[in-house]
């Protein structure tokens, strides 16, 4: 089994072997079935039909969405927060009137 | 018809004339994906595979190099993604099933010792470094002269006789560690 030439000999014979199976006499057949199979698939993932369902499905959607996001809004009582607030704290115009600072 | 008239003629829709490409590189891919895969129904389905992405795809052939080495670049692609999907499919079914064997008749020695020798020249072979079994398989499975096999793996002639000795020694010393093992 050491020998050069028997190794050779076994990756020629496994090689031949490989080499000798034979395929489906009607692989072309089932190819090309395999091809109307894909274009017949695309044709209905694309057709009119189903671009108008898409787009109504969309639209009824994007309708619904905005009812919904309108429904989340609630009324809330502004007027007691524009009483606590007090810009005083936001600007120190005594800052600039000092002499040293102007 | 020659192969660029062929081509256009399928690109204006006579799908008919597709078989006739089918028919003359069928046997090529099915060699080419058996010398990755090892099985003949997996072969098939990458060959089927292959076909069906080149019909796909034939608009975007552009014609600088042949047709034929477009077609065995897919067909090596669509191959290594097979055995590359396969091989994870398959990690933890093939172990399961090994130790299910071993605890129930033999050690897992001695399933692996009783492999024949074409698995072991399998294993050996699907060992080997990718560009290595590449070369080997378009040289020895589907015998394409040196200058194609340069072409579809895009290096020069010199590298794929350079690929093909280190496969062939990288073979051999792994057959002499299994084969020869006690």
């Amino acid at each position: 089994m050491n020998s050069k030439k028997e190794f050779d000999h076994l990756i020629e014979s496994f090689v031949a072997e490989e080499r000798n199976k034979v395929f489906n006499p009607f692989l072309s057949t089932r190819i090309m079935a395999a091809i109307d199979k894909k274009k017949i698939e695309k044709m209905v993932i694309f057709s009119p039909v189903w671009k108008t369902a898409v787009i109504a499905v969309s639209l009824l959607v994007a309708v619904f969405t905005g009812i919904a996001t309108g429904g989340l809004y609630q009324t809330k009582n502004t007027a007691l927060d524009m009483v606590l607030m007090s810009d005083g704290s936001m600007e120190h115009f005594s800052f600039y009137n000092e002499i040293g600072n102007e | 018809m020659y192969e660029a008239e062929l081509i256009d003629s399928i690109l204006k829709g006579n799908q008919q004339d597709f078989v006739l490409l089918i028919k003359k590189y069928q046997q090529g891919v099915f060699r080419t994906s058996m010398g990755l895969v090892h099985n003949s129904e997996d072969a098939e389905e990458i060959t089927q595979d292959v076909f069906v992405k080149v019909y796909q795809s034939l608009s975007s052939f552009n014609g600088k190099a042949a047709f034929s080495t477009w077609l065995y670049r897919i067909a090596v692609n669509t191959s290594l993604n097979y055995l590359r999907k396969k091989k994870r499919k398959n990690f933890w079914t093939g172990l399961t099933e090994l130790l299910q064997v071993a605890s129930k008749d033999k050690s897992i020695e001695t399933i692996i010792t009783e492999r024949s020798d074409n698995a072991v020249i399998q294993q050996a072979l699907d060992a080997l470094p990718e560009k290595q079994r590449l070369a080997f398989v378009f040289s020895k499975y589907e015998e394409l002269p040196q200058k194609q096999v340069a072409d579809i793996m895009n290096i020069s002639e010199g590298g794929v006789e350079q690929l093909l000795i280190r496969a062939k020694n990288n073979l051999k010393k792994i057959l002499e560690k299994e084969l020869n093992r006690p």
